[in-house]
């Protein structure tokens, strides 16, 4: 398929194969509640790795959600670098898709993770350096303390998340 | 620990609302339950913290909260302490390895609950297939299992890593 065309696929599936699909978004579902990853966000995310890329109107026939929560679900992911939009040729509307091939899915997200957690340490460090005014203070002391345990631990969070990419990457 | 009223300086606490607030909206919690982040953050930066307090700091009703805190007690993510002589429980955490470790192992335990379900559309799948395959959308559900499979097989892999550490 042309990268910018509208999806040569029927994504009305039916039968026993629709039954396949409404199983897989369940478990989509299930496995997003153990992430608190809202339900309709996962619903979304399901959908799109089983097509591949989908319009804002294919979701909305799919998930029943309105305009306005496919729209700012879709945004909102786009902005997180989670899924990428494209626009479908010679017309106004946009093709979504999740980012990376299925099997480069956890290794996209962990090289999110660690950027955003150096970013958020940074932040943090930031944040350190304006509590310093306040030394002596009420909660001064808690917080410092904390703001240095959470940077600490994030350092170690980082160390585990490169093992588990390569753990499916050598498989 | 006293537990009726915040007793935080004011500029300390305005720091620690801009650290709550901008972790909510980092990519790392964002997907995630806004009402959980928050509790869970700022159990992370108060150390130890009171339902009572958590409904000040964060206008949640107390009904949400103790909701939102159980289900946190019982991934393992938190842990709930009663102090002598205090009525209230206190929460607090571990380490954020721990938090991390119990999320992560909480994922995979998910996972592992669909194995025989996967399996099962995997093989069924495979035995009509002479049936289904012309059917629309056959492979788009196969690609999904057969990545989906090998996956958690992996994931348990890694989980049992995590018990070793």
């Amino acid at each position: 398929m042309n990268s910018n065309q509208a999806p040569d696929h029927d994504f009305r599936f039916r039968g026993k194969i629709k039954d396949y699909e409404k199983t897989l978004i369940k478990f989509f579902i299930d496995i997003g509640k153990n992430k608190d990853t809202p339900a309709k966000i996962q619903e979304i995310l399901g959908y799109l790795i089983i097509h591949d890329k989908l319009s804002q109107s294919n979701l909305r026939e799919l998930t029943g959600y309105s305009s306005g929560t496919i729209s700012a679900t879709l945004g909102n992911l786009v902005e997180l670098g989670v899924v990428q939009k494209e626009r479908i040729a010679s017309s106004n509307m946009n093709l979504y898709s999740k980012i990376g091939d299925l099997p480069k899915i956890f290794e996209t997200s962990s090289e999110v993770s660690i950027e955003q957690f150096t970013l958020i340490s940074k932040f943090m460090e930031s944040k350190l350096n304006e509590l310093e005014e306040y030394k002596g203070k009420e909660g001064y002391k808690i917080l410092r303390t904390q703001l240095n345990v959470l940077l600490d631990g994030y350092k170690k969070v980082m160390k585990i998340t490169p093992s588990m990419t390569k753990m499916l990457s050598d498989n | 620990m006293e537990d009726e009223e915040d007793t935080y300086d004011d500029k300390v606490r305005k720091i620690e609302k801009e650290i709550v607030e901008h972790l909510i909206k980092s990519p790392i919690y964002s997907t995630r339950n806004e009402i959980t982040t928050k509790i869970l953050i700022y159990i992370m930066l108060r150390k130890e913290i009171t339902q009572h307090l958590l409904k000040h700091l964060t206008g949640y009703s107390s009904g949400k909260i103790s909701q939102e805190l159980n289900n946190l007690v019982d991934s393992g993510m938190i842990i709930r302490k009663k102090i002598p002589g205090i009525r209230r429980k206190i929460y607090t955490f571990e380490s954020v390895e721990q938090i991390s470790t119990a999320r992560i192992k909480n994922i995979i335990a998910a996972m592992l609950k669909w194995q025989d379900h996967l399996d099962k559309m995997k093989n069924e799948m495979e035995t009509k297939r002479s049936k289904l395959e012309t059917m629309n959308g056959y492979d788009n559900i196969m690609k999904v299992i057969d990545f989906y499979l090998p996956a958690i097989k992996i994931y348990e892999k890694f989980s049992e890593s995590l018990e070793i550490k």
